[in-house]
């Protein structure tokens, strides 16, 4: 088979071929590793590569499954995880120079469970500077949009999303506090899941802020998605916030069928400063959506617009804390808009905090009574991806005013802690030709129904085949 | 459980969104209270830093302002575990 057909293929195309022995785990990660060492100059997705660590477990899988010894979907497959996640004996740097030689003794439980499950783990991606930083510089300068190079991929998760899009890993990790997996998603044409608050441990990943931090999978295809969060989610003694809830088996939500599922879109704000273009697609998926059985439902989310305020003061008064000592150290070493930003962070009371906290709990019975009137609520996941040099604020960066605010259409669940998944659903008129995505989300611990609405709608539409023109 | 709505977006109104005008009509915050403040919180920010965070924290102060005239129920209690589980 050859390696450009590889490089593209789901996981659902390549794990029969794997388990069949028809194609070798060996065979699969030279591949990718080839399109990274073709491909890496130019769109900056990983800090590190793993090639003999990798080869040798693809040997291993290899053996494994020739054996007889096939541990499931997974096996053989190459994935990464954003630079943020420990890796026992691979450096670690979380994209900061203060970081940049730390080597973890302890492996996260989420890149763990993928290497129990015979995953690959391949290198480790680009990130925005401990997820905060600016979209241009970082630990390696900036990941690129394999869409157009002039582009950011988003981030924080940068080099997760430009990863999977340019074809050089199938499976990727992101981290999101108020963003950082569905905004890369959305501006690479892939799709990204933040699960609900709980529902992933996050033992072994570096924190931005303790209340507001997922850890997600990232992936083209939403089945892929369902499958890796299969992998990585469940309760973890070494992470209190893990909830003991079941884990469903996902792969029973792909049924394609949506008739009857209330799908609520919002009646005003979060459209507001949605680009027409982008409007317009999201409006053509609604209708899509529609004709295949969801019902829709008009949704007002109340006090919408003081999501941004409660995030940005949650998210930067435990981003000080958690980074006291690193700041009163080796400020120095920081970017300069990290710095500025945890320093001005130390400003904000315990009240303020408290105060954020209170309306945060406002929020969430929101999110409870919207979903008595709906199953699925659909948000605007942004407009087209920004070009590089615009880039200034991170994703998951408190906005300066004058800087105008931007709907909250993804730290609604971040502060709430509900699920919600970004997928493709058009693209810019272009040129540049750039993906736009559209989001949905849910009620806490049903990714389920993300995945069963999410799969019906890319089961009839094609926006997640299109290749970026970046090869090899 | 809810905020006032009129109070929001009189609030919302203070930050500036829609109106450039209320932009930087802050007056400026004294460097020697920001190193009285950052004293006070432990932080003990030098004066060149002082310097780079007194914009950035003139600029928020309507925005913070606003957030912190919302009014909240008495009964309203801060987020513990942020799910019931």
């Amino acid at each position: 088979m050859a390696a450009s057909e590889i490089l593209f293929k789901s996981v659902a195309e390549l794990a029969p071929l794997l388990k069949a022995r028809k194609l070798s785990p060996v065979e699969l990660v030279r591949a990718f590793l080839d399109q990274i060492e073709a491909v890496n100059p130019k769109v900056n997705a990983f800090i590190t590569i793993t090639r003999e660590q990798a080869l040798e477990q693809a040997r291993k899988a290899e053996r494994e499954i020739a054996a007889g010894g096939y541990r499931g979907p997974l096996h053989g497959l190459p994935y990464a995880p954003k630079d943020l996640l420990a890796t026992k004996g691979i450096r670690t740097t979380n994209g900061s120079q203060v970081t940049s030689h730390w080597i973890p003794d302890h492996e996260s439980t989420v890149t763990a469970r993928l290497n129990q499950a015979g995953a690959i783990l391949i290198g480790k991606l680009n990130l925005l500077e401990f997820a905060m930083g600016s979209g241009q510089k970082g630990l390696v300068g900036p990941a690129r949009n394999p869409w157009d190079l002039a582009y950011s991929p988003s981030g924080s998760s940068s080099g997760s999303g430009a990863a999977v899009a340019a074809g050089m890993v199938p499976l990727a990790i992101g981290s999101d506090t108020g963003g950082s997996i569905r905004n890369p998603a959305k501006s690479c044409g892939i799709v990204g899941l933040k699960p609900t608050y709980g529902r992933v441990s996050r033992f072994g990943v570096t924190t931005l802020s303790w209340t507001l931090d997922h850890v997600g999978p990232m992936a083209r295809t939403v089945a892929d998605v369902a499958r890796l969060l299969q992998a990585v989610a469940g309760p973890d003694p070494r992470d209190r916030t893990a909830a003991a809830v079941p884990v469903p088996d996902y792969t029973k939500a792909l049924t394609g069928s949506i008739r009857g599922l209330r799908l609520g879109v919002p009646t005003e704000y979060y459209f507001d400063r949605v680009h027409a273009e982008t409007e317009a697609a999201l409006r053509r998926a609604i209708a899509l959506l529609k004709e295949l059985g969801a019902v829709l439902v008009d949704v007002t989310v109340r006090n919408a617009a003081l999501c941004g305020v409660v995030s940005s003061i949650i998210l930067s008064s435990e981003a000080a804390a958690f980074h006291e000592k690193r700041l009163r150290e080796n400020g120095d070493l920081l970017e300069p808009l990290v710095r500025e930003r945890l320093e001005v962070a130390t400003f904000h009371s315990a009240a303020d905090y408290i105060r954020a906290l209170r309306l945060r709990t406002v929020l969430m019975e929101e999110m409870r009574r919207v979903f008595q009137i709906c199953d699925v609520l659909m948000l605007p996941a942004g407009n087209a991806a920004p070009k590089l040099d615009a880039e200034i604020v991170g994703t998951d960066a408190p906005s300066d005013p004058p800087l105008p605010p931007r709907p909250d259409s993804y730290n609604i669940a971040n502060v709430t802690g509900i699920p919600a998944i970004v997928l493709p659903c058009g693209f810019t008129a272009g040129p540049p030709y750039l993906p736009l995505g559209i989001q949905f989300c849910a009620r806490p611990f049903d990714e389920a129904t993300l995945f069963r609405i999410s799969h019906a709608y890319q089961s009839a539409t094609d926006w997640h085949k299109r290749r970026p023109p970046l090869q090899g | 459980m809810t905020v006032s709505r009129r109070r929001l977006l009189q609030s919302l109104a203070l930050t500036g969104v829609g109106n450039p005008a209320v932009e930087g009509a802050e007056p400026a915050i004294a460097l020697d209270v920001l190193r009285n403040v950052s004293a006070a919180h432990g932080a003990n920010l030098s004066d060149d830093r002082l310097r780079v965070a007194s914009p950035v924290l003139e600029r928020r102060l309507p925005q913070l302002r606003a957030f912190r005239e919302v009014e909240i129920e008495d009964t309203v209690t801060p987020t513990q575990g942020i799910l019931d589980k």
